[in-house]
């Protein structure tokens, strides 16, 4: 099957399989910041926004995009010369221990702050409840956005 | 390889025509069928093109379009009905990602244990609007059980009413965020504080749900005072499915005290 995919702004055409699932085709594309972990939903490692909404990518069909779906990677929200202030809050914060589960928890992240810029940590819990960390405990995290929810209402 | 065609139908004589094909899957939010095999599929029928995505209200029925998400549900339920029984089960399922794709069809179509939402609906004695060979309304109830009601059929809505009642749904889980081993949820009508209606619905059990017709009927004409916690306990008699780290016998136990916590707590939902 070929498509035109909007991923981080830019349309793209896009060839895949109609049985594939959309963590694959961005990773066989060069998204690999997408993570492959569990590949059932429960991680989040997989997670982009489509639409502005957290979802898990292993468990879409490529094919159920359409073209006038955004979705958002990691990269799309800022890099390693230009980090977004979630993603500086992150390192600032020490709440990157691996890294891999990372990019679904900075997006998971970013979602809750554009729709609730001043969340309590509760909300910031219950925002990343499809996320999977083995390192950090979690505590680091959720300081991290807290400390970006602040930041970015300066 | 595997050769599957995807369709985007438009309308709804478009979709139930497709539906009559030989070996063709519907397609809501894909949650579900994702994970399944499909290599036997031939065509898969995208529902996102329908405008099957929409929670409305009339009167005491709330109305929801097929193709809803769990998350828009909490969200349109949150301020049409914040006390709703459907809210309180949906709201917790599985996790934000799933909750942004997990359509309120799907879930019924396919049944999965984790989707918390089979309890409320059969607790609220929901309605569905099918099309196809199974065209009209059905009870989800008879839905679940007949299979022939699913056949070349599309849930098109799911109607559900909103009279006061006062409810509990709990979830068997070791953390908040956790998948739960079972649910029960509880939905009873109240009249000058004695029980007039009530629909107790246990999902995890061995046949999968379990209704309990006999602990609904020991509570009608009672109050609060008139329940006694050990009598209720006797009437819940479930077989959970174990797990790799629990058994069947402790889980059982462990659904008779919890149903019986669900009921006090319920009566003490401020309404």
């Amino acid at each position: 099957m070929n498509s035109v995919l909007n991923i981080n702004g830019k349309a793209l055409k896009i060839e895949f399989a109609p049985e594939e699932h959309l963590l694959y085709t961005l990773r066989h594309n060069g998204f690999t910041e997408v993570k492959s972990g569990c590949k059932e939903g429960e991680c989040g490692a997989c997670l982009v926004l489509l639409n502005g909404k957290p979802v898990n990518s292993c468990l879409m069909f490529t094919a159920s995009v359409s073209e006038e779906d955004k979705l958002l990677t990691v990269k799309g929200i800022g890099d390693l010369h230009e980090p977004h202030a979630i993603q500086q809050a992150f390192v600032d914060s020490g709440a990157v221990q691996c890294g891999f589960c990372t990019p679904g928890i900075v997006l998971a992240a970013y979602a809750l702050l554009q729709e609730n810029p001043r969340p309590t940590e509760e909300e910031a819990k219950k925002a990343m409840d499809g996320n999977l960390c083995r390192c950090t405990g979690y505590v680091k995290i959720v300081e991290a956005v807290m400390l970006a929810a602040k930041r970015l209402q300066k | 390889m595997i050769n599957i065609k995807w369709t985007y139908p438009v309308s709804l004589s478009e979709a139930t025509s497709l539906l009559e094909k030989e070996n063709v899957v519907i397609h809501g939010g894909g949650t579900n069928l994702s994970g399944r095999d499909i290599s036997n599929v031939e065509g898969i029928i995208c529902l996102k093109k329908l405008g099957l995505d929409y929670v409305k209200k009339d009167k005491d029925i709330i109305e929801i379009g097929a193709m809803s998400s769990y998350a828009d549900v909490v969200k349109a339920l949150s301020s049409l009905s914040p006390e709703h029984i459907l809210l309180k089960a949906l709201k917790n399922a599985a996790n934000t990602p799933c909750r942004n794709r997990t359509t309120i069809g799907g879930s019924i179509a396919f049944v999965p244990t984790w989707s918390d939402r089979a309890g409320a609906l059969l607790a609220l004695d929901a309605t569905l609007v099918l099309a196809g060979k199974n065209e009209g309304e059905v009870k989800v109830a008879d839905y679940l059980k007949n299979k022939a009601l699913q056949e070349k059929t599309l849930i098109l809505a799911v109607k559900i009413k909103d009279t006061p009642h006062r409810s509990f749904h709990y979830r068997d889980v070791k953390t908040a965020n956790d998948m739960p081993l079972f649910t029960i949820t509880v939905l009873l009508e109240l009249e000058n504080d004695v029980i007039k209606s009530a629909g107790i619905f246990i999902v995890g059990t061995k046949q999968l749900i379990t209704g309990l017709p006999e602990l609904e009927s020991y509570l009608l004409g009672k109050s609060k005072d008139d329940i006694v916690d050990s009598e209720v306990q006797d009437l819940v008699n479930v077989s959970i499915v174990g797990s790799r780290i629990t058994d069947t016998d402790y889980m059982s136990i462990k659904a008779k005290i919890e149903t019986a916590r669900a009921i006090f707590s319920a009566l003490e939902d401020d309404q």
